[in-house]
């Protein structure tokens, strides 16, 4: 599944099962920090895997701004088979 | 079972330890112990038999005893012609206990044993060599001591365990246990702290891949070097034990693999395989050289044989259920209830782990080959003049039982043309400036979901033109065209071709590299053939690891699912139906390659469709070929079940499965789908 931003994301967690979430965390209309919030908030996806992509100069900020809500962060740029991994990992 | 079976079953395991023990002597000479060792399986074979009626067994055991209580009590040496007498009676005896009639040949090799008492004969040496690279298990102490809210994080604890399970062999040790932890798992709220001992092949990366989410200060590994390792200050700023819990612990260890410890002090005694070794720790530990002590045991660890049909009884019902867990799935589908997609959830970790054990039970290492292939070696090199070093490696590699049956016969013949087409008589070898010893590898590794055999030697590799020559001799080339080396090893596997100059007895009686190939397809592997000339040959076997289940991606045709095999899936992309069939050519470009494509709905003569299609490009062997379905449903794990006999003609199927709601799907042999 896809969506363009925050606000079609949102829409998308109806209550159908969801696997995973990858997001950015700049994202129009509404940043990754606040979808992360949202979707956390519903009970159907209290224990759903996250991965948060982030750049280098933010991390630290954003981390600590979401610890405790977050599997994974992926700093930007990152290796393709890296990337993979990570998602395999999640999908366990 | 009447006593008499009874019996013959335990005296030819005792022939088989018989014969690997003497087999031992090849490499080295022989001590005092094991030299016992032959000579008490040979009395216990001797007493039996008596009393069993068994004289010509009787009779030969007792001569047999007789030379080798004169080589342990120093009166003698074993030397090769004495071994060659003495494998030579192995089989004998088999014979015997089989029935057939082998007396002429008992009572000759009665009276060469005779004739070595009274000292007529004697042999000259020559010798092939085994060696063993063990496993090199390793062991780490895990100590987890996640967040309470760490399901909050979208980490599922419980996965992270059962990776730590799927690692190696492992004992969990809950502390700090107020809520049972069952009860933590399922509140989504550890409060405990687990320690972990595990012993796995793995190294520590590979252990701490399992805590890629964890944050550093949850999780910690340390390498287990002895004890010391629950007396260090990491481990201490966790746990802080007692001796008595420290003993705990090491025995824990020892019981999962007791190489571990042991490995660290005593490397030397553990290298003889059959003896097990037992660590028993001292109350003090102030010095670790001492602290430890071995008792040997001489015993077989707590092995059970069963009967294959009651395993084969149980993968069955295994197997049923994996497909009742994938129905139960499907069925429960449409709800939403998250506790019931919980519940199920543990259903399909447990059948999975359950399906795994059971699958495990059959897994027999390739050990069980080396003896036969030893003795092939010795045999063959001999009979041909050559000398052969044997090498092996990886015999810890385990297979499916079934498989290992299927794979003998191919891998003696592919040893037996090693030696005889690949490696070189020694006054060759010197003049080429190789060692007058030639050298068979036998490797065997694991690696994803297949069992890699390799058989390697330093011969004369593949003769090209030699194929070529006779290729073209045999109709099965043209004489104008150049070829491949690829597309000539093809040929050299190809029915009816065999370039031993001079029919032997050793190869080149009419069976060639063909039937190898069949066999090997047979139970879906591969072979391949890497070769240089003057340098040798490599012969590579993939192997599924079990025959029964099959990953595979379901996809749909019209209103029909079928199966495609995952391993052979390379790339998936969707695509419109217009702009496939725009080009006459039905050809696809994918990776700057051109491959053709079948239509499934064209192949079956269905009506064709207009909005997406899918395009699946499926590799295998290294052929490429792209199938057009609709749509990909998802992703199955399935029982393969062949086909019916009526239908072996019907190649673009390999098989059948049952889907998860019940219904029948085939699995696709998407090769043979080219018209």
């Amino acid at each position: 599944m896809e969506a363009a931003d925050g606000k079609e994301a949102v829409e998308l967690f109806d209550g159908q099962p969801i696997d995973l979430l990858i997001t950015d965390f700049n994202m129009p209309s509404m940043n990754g920090a606040e979808l992360i919030q949202k979707v956390r908030a519903m009970k159907s996806y209290a224990y759903m895997p996250i991965l948060l992509l982030t750049t280098e100069v933010r991390q630290e900020k954003i981390q600590q701004a979401l610890d405790g809500n977050i599997t994974a962060f992926i700093k930007k740029p990152f290796e393709t088979q890296d990337f993979v991994k990570i998602v395999k990992k999640a999908l366990k | 079972m009447d006593f008499i079976q009874e019996y013959i079953e335990e005296a030819k395991q005792v022939l088989k330890s018989l014969e690997g023990s003497l087999l031992q002597f090849e490499n080295r000479t022989a001590d005092a112990e094991e030299i016992n060792t032959v000579y008490r399986y040979l009395h216990t074979l001797k007493g039996s038999a008596g009393m069993f009626g068994f004289q010509d067994v009787e009779r030969l055991s007792h001569e047999l005893e007789s030379v080798y209580s004169d080589i342990r009590d120093g009166l003698r040496q074993q030397d090769e012609f004495i071994l060659d007498l003495a494998l030579h009676a192995v089989d004998v005896l088999g014979d015997l206990l089989d029935g057939k009639d082998a007396v002429k040949e008992a009572d000759k090799i009665i009276k060469d044993i005779q004739g070595i008492k009274i000292g007529t004969t004697g042999s000259p040496t020559g010798h092939s060599v085994s060696k063993e690279v063990s496993g090199g298990e390793k062991g780490f102490v895990i100590i987890l001591s996640p967040e309470k809210e760490i399901f909050k994080r979208g980490i599922n604890f419980q996965a992270i365990m059962d990776e730590i399970h799927e690692l190696g062999s492992c004992e969990f040790i809950i502390h700090n246990e107020v809520v049972p932890f069952e009860k933590q798992i399922s509140n989504k709220q550890i409060d405990s702290l687990v320690e972990v001992l595990l012993v796995c092949k793995g190294g520590l990366d590979a252990v701490k891949d399992v805590f890629l989410f964890m944050k550093p200060s949850e999780y910690m590994v340390l390498p287990i070097g002895g004890p010391e390792v629950f007396k260090s200050n990491e481990y201490q700023s966790f746990i802080t034990l007692t001796e008595k819990e420290v003993q705990d612990r090491l025995n824990i260890i020892n019981a999962l693999d007791p190489t571990v410890l042991a490995s660290e002090s005593i490397s030397n005694s553990i290298q003889e395989a059959p003896l097990k070794a037992e660590i028993v720790g001292n109350e003090e530990g102030e010095d670790d050289e001492q602290s430890t002590k071995i008792i040997r045991k001489s015993k077989k660890n707590g092995h059970v044989s069963v009967a294959t049909q009651k395993l084969d009884q149980l993968i069955n019902i295994v197997s049923e259920l994996v497909i009742f867990r994938s129905e139960m799935h499907h069925l429960m589908e449409g709800t939403k209830n998250p506790e019931v997609d919980e519940a199920l959830e543990k259903l399909e970790r447990l059948t999975l782990r359950l399906r795994d054990s059971a699958f495990n039970i059959r897994l027999v290492p390739l050990n069980i080959l080396n003896v036969k292939l030893q003795r092939l070696i010795r045999s063959v090199s001999k009979e041909l003049g050559k000398e052969v070093e044997f090498i092996t490696e990886g015999l810890d590699t385990e297979l499916d039982r079934s498989m290992i049956n299927a794979l003998e016969a191919p891998l003696m013949h592919l040893i037996r043309n090693a030696i005889d087409h690949g490696i070189e008589k020694p006054e060759e070898r010197s003049r080429r400036n190789k060692p007058e010893k030639g050298l068979l590898k036998f490797y065997s590794y694991n690696s994803g979901d297949h069992v890699f055999i390799q058989i390697q030697d330093d011969g004369n590799g593949i003769d090209f033109e030699k194929i070529r020559a006779k290729a073209i001799e045999k109709g099965l080339l043209s004489k104008n065209q150049t070829y491949t080396e690829k597309e000539l090893l093809n040929v050299m596997m190809s029915p009816g071709f065999s370039t031993a100059d001079q029919v032997t007895t050793v190869s080149g009686r009419g069976v060639g590299m063909d039937v190898v190939k069949k066999e090997i397809t047979a139970i879906r592997g591969d072979i391949e053939v890497s070769t240089e000339k003057g340098l040798g040959s490599i012969f590579t076997l993939r192997l599924p690891l079990t025959l029964t289940i099959l990953d595979t991606l379901v996809v749909k045709v019209s209103d029909n699912k079928y199966l495609l095999p995952i391993s052979e899936v390379q790339f998936c992309y969707e695509e419109e139906h217009t702009k496939l069939f725009s080009k006459k050519s039905r050809q696809i470009n994918y990776e700057g390659q051109l491959l053709p494509f079948v239509s499934m709905r064209e192949y079956f003569g269905m009506e064709e469709s207009t909005g997406k299609e899918t395009v699946i490009v499926v590799n295998k062997n290294d052929t490429k070929i792209a199938v057009v379905v609709d749509s990909i449903l998802g992703k199955l794990q399935t029982v393969y079940k062949p086909l019916n006999e009526l239908l072996h003609n019907v190649d673009c199927f390999s098989g059948a499965s049952i889907l998860g709601d019940g219904s029948m799907a085939l699995i696709l042999n998407a090769l043979k789908l080219k018209a």
